[in-house]
């Protein structure tokens, strides 16, 4: 008699099951039957104590006295707000000051008039007036090009057409092969590169950041199959977050890029941060690598957990030779 | 143009594994029953096949051809075999479960298309293997093959020694009309549909109760969708179908796990009647699982030495135990040919399986704390000295899965009391290798588990162990309808 019943009450779990499916169309169709990234959880952001070294951080300390921080706020009942708490608002704000820094907070106006003469804009929530901000006129009332999203709502695409360079604070939940702004690149590379060609990717510089997301050589490597694209010590850098956390360390320690020199670049083909390029020039391994295999491009990125166009300048092998050739002349 | 390759896909692999299994008159089954078995089988030997061809240096464009035309020499072998092949069985389910099993198989069918490959594992380790097999033709090309060279640079790949049965069904969806995220979930999209079929088709030969209820409890088991659903309150009924906790769509677990079902549903009808044409099969389909992930290896291992020990209890039956074990290794070897060409950078369970790593952790051997993400970014100093023990989080994390119901329902519990303990149940041979199937099966994954080379508590935060122990709900299933009271055999 047992069994039975005891199987009775697991056919039970058939309501759970419908319910599970049945969420799951319903949901799927709402959005087109698309992953949608406004499915996701809320983007959140890192810092929950509103210290502003990242702020600071990015002038001299004798030069803070001097610098103004638009904050772009927003009450905390707006409707739908999402954003930080006006409590971590207020420590940022204190914390500011306190370094002699100067702060505007746009309270929910509009943030052109305001941003007269700012070095950094910081946006706070997802007040929607603000995320259709125009960036041009932005920029143009600016002193400086930093954007600090705290909130990550930002379209950092946008911003950098403006050249504002803009950086995302915040966590996002929703899965990285769903960036805007890899999908804006992988149409660029797919335009710029032949199917056959072979693609040598260099980080530009020490590799900031764990993060398992910054991975971004995963997505394109799916993404633009069959090129194909040649990393250092992949066996590592691809496998489990463990032996990536070895890859950054290793390639940290390794340091090919103490052996080059930084090339500016006049324009550049995507960004429009022509002098925040992540190119330089190549380590003897680098061009003995590219040289031993069929490789047409050298993909330079900055290490980074959010995708930015700023962070990727794709240049052809000739071109990265060239200038290796030129510097050590 | 995806979307008919797939739909072409479905039907040729159910015409393939049809043609393959006995005469309805020596193994009784209804149309749905044998549908969902046919599928799995056709299936697994298409993965099979073409997997013995890459090793015989054949390209995807060639092997292609061989389902389709594999699937037409079936449809006119059908007519053929009509007068022979006997009649289908009644269903051994009532109507409304009929409906109930109808109406979650199309759900579950649906909802694997509903949304393009969304999750890391079906992208990366997956999606990119279907990719390379779709534009280089062979798994056998650098881009599988070219990640470690001398100077240390080389292409990107996900755990390259992976199998490529998944990759092979989502290339041969894209053949026609390029790949499409959504249409290549296709052949994948049968697998929560396919299992209660053969959990009922293995059970019938024990009563058509017992096949109803085995159905039934298949289908009511949750992470044959999704696992931890709602674990975060009601809100996150907002994210069922996105998150990583979703069982259904381009993911292998559900494969192996549906594979295995088949293969073990028709190894014991095979040794109820001694049908040497259905161990065949049950052989192809254990193939199949191995074709799918790389636990699948495992797995067969446990099923052959599970068939070993119930081989020194009469009766034997080695009219169907050898054909069973011969065709399983015949058809595996292959991608052990294959495998052996790939680089093995990871997941080598086989060299952590050392009797002296057991020894450490079955005796206490510290959890590897230095290993944890917060600690490998620095992010946080280790307490080395305090590290718990590696047993213990695995038992525990064993017991989490046993005792969760919103992901499992009663599965485990229907295990427990459905083990071979009493002397009628015992004296079932069926009985007793699905018992040591399913037992092997768990100790295997707890073992894999004690001696993983990573840190514990991140794989638990990735969804292991229950990734792994969904693979058994099949031979569950299956013992625990062969311990029902047999009503109307």
């Amino acid at each position: 008699m047992l069994l039975p019943w005891l199987g009775r009450l697991h056919g039970v779990f058939a309501a759970w099951v419908l319910l599970f499916l049945i969420s799951s169309l319903v949901l799927a169709a709402g959005s087109g039957f698309r992953a949608d990234r406004g499915r996701y959880p809320d983007s959140e952001m890192l810092s929950n104590n509103g210290r502003p070294r990242f702020i600071t951080q990015m002038f001299r300390p004798e030069d803070l006295k001097n610098r103004t921080v638009l904050l772009l706020d927003a009450p905390a009942d707006s409707p739908n707000y999402i954003g930080m708490p006006p409590h971590v608002i207020d420590n940022l704000v204190k914390g500011l000051e306190s370094k002699q820094m100067r702060v505007v907070r746009t309270s929910g106006g509009d943030p052109i008039p305001l941003a007269k003469n700012a070095d950094v804009a910081v946006l706070t929530c997802n007040f929607q007036a603000y995320l259709d901000l125009d960036f041009h006129a932005l920029a143009a009332q600016m002193n400086g090009i930093y954007l600090f999203d705290y909130s990550g709502y930002w379209d950092t695409a946008a911003a950098d057409a403006a050249g504002l360079l803009a950086q995302n604070f915040a966590r996002a939940y929703w899965p990285q092969w769903l960036d805007p702004e890899l999908s804006l690149f992988v149409d660029y590379m797919e335009e710029k590169t032949s199917p056959e060609d072979g693609i040598l990717l260099v980080p530009s510089r020490r590799l900031s950041t764990t993060a398992a997301r910054a991975r971004w050589f995963l997505a394109l490597n799916e993404q633009l199959i069959p090129r194909r694209f040649y990393l250092r010590n992949p066996q590592d850098g691809t496998s489990f977050v463990i032996e990536y956390f070895e890859w950054v360390q290793e390639y940290n320690k390794l340091q090919p890029w103490k052996q080059t020199q930084k090339v500016r670049l006049p324009k550049r083909d995507f960004s429009a941060l022509h002098h925040l390029s992540p190119t330089r020039t190549l380590a003897p391994e680098e061009i003995a690598a590219a040289q031993s295999r069929d490789i047409q491009w050298i993909l330079y990125w900055d290490h980074q957990a959010d995708f930015r166009l700023v962070d990727w300048e794709l240049v052809p092998l000739e071109t990265a030779m060239q200038w290796t050739g030129e510097a050590s002349r | 143009m995806s979307l008919i390759t797939g739909l072409l896909f479905l039907v040729c692999a159910t015409l393939i594994g049809r043609a393959l299994l006995p005469s309805r008159t020596i193994l009784s089954r209804s149309l749905w029953e044998e549908l969902g078995v046919a599928y799995l089988l056709g299936t697994g030997v298409v993965t099979v096949v073409i997997t013995a061809g890459f090793v015989a240096g054949l390209s995807m464009s060639l092997l292609w051809w061989l389902p389709l035309i594999g699937g037409i020499a079936a449809f006119a072998l059908d007519g053929q075999r009509k007068a022979v092949i006997g009649n289908y069985a009644e269903v051994p389910w009532t109507r409304p479960i009929g409906l109930l099993l109808a109406v979650l198989a199309v759900a579950a069918f649906l909802a694997t298309i509903a949304l393009p490959l969304n999750e890391f594992d079906a992208i990366y380790h997956w999606a990119y293997r279907g990719k390379v097999l779709l534009h280089e033709g062979t798994p056998l090309n650098e881009a599988i093959t070219g990640m470690v060279n001398a100077d240390g640079y080389g292409r990107l790949v996900t755990h390259p020694n992976y199998p490529f049965g998944i990759p092979i069904l989502e290339a041969w969806t894209a053949h026609w009309g390029g790949w499409n995220a959504r249409w290549v979930q296709l052949p994948l999209s049968l697998w929560s549909a396919c299992l209660p079929m053969a959990v009922a088709f293995g059970l019938r030969g024990y009563s058509n109760q017992a096949a109803s209820y085995g159905a039934l409890l298949t289908a009511a088991t949750p992470i044959l969708y999704s696992y931890n659903f709602l674990e975060d309150g009601f809100d996150s009924i907002s994210m069922a179908g996105l998150t990583s906790t979703l069982t259904l769509g381009g993911g292998a677990d559900l494969a192996v796990m549906a594979m295995l079902g088949a293969a073990c549903a028709l190894f014991i009808r095979a040794r109820q009647v001694d049908c040497k044409r259905a161990a065949i099969c049950a052989g192809l389909a254990l193939a199949g699982t191995v074709m799918m992930k790389n636990e699948g290896l495992a797995l067969a291992g446990v099923c052959l030495l599970a068939l070993l020990l119930v081989s020194f209890i009469p009766p034997r039956r080695t009219r169907v135990a050898i054909p069973f074990a011969a065709v399983a290794v015949v058809s595996i070897a292959p991608w052990l040919g294959l495998r052996a060409q790939l680089p093995a950078i990871d997941e080598n369970y086989s060299e952590q399986m050392t009797v002296e790593n057991v020894m450490h952790y079955l005796g206490g051997g510290r959890e590897l704390v230095e290993k944890a993400p917060i600690a490998m970014s620095g992010r946080e100093q280790v307490d080395l000295e305090n590290a718990p023990a590696r047993i213990g989080l695995v038992l525990t994390s064993f017991w989490e899965e046993f005792s969760d119901l919103r992901s499992w329902g009663l599965l485990w519990l229907l295990m427990i009391v459905a083990l071979p303990v009493t002397r009628q149940r015992l004296a079932d041979p069926e009985t007793r290798w699905l018992a040591l199937v399913v037992l092997g099966g768990v100790c295997l994954y707890l073992l894999i588990l004690l001696v993983t080379p990573w840190n514990f508590p991140s794989l638990r935060d990735k969804g292991i162990p229950e990734r792994l122990l969904v693979h058994l709900v099949g031979p569950i299933v299956l013992m625990f309808g062969a311990a029902l009271p047999k009503k109307d055999t």
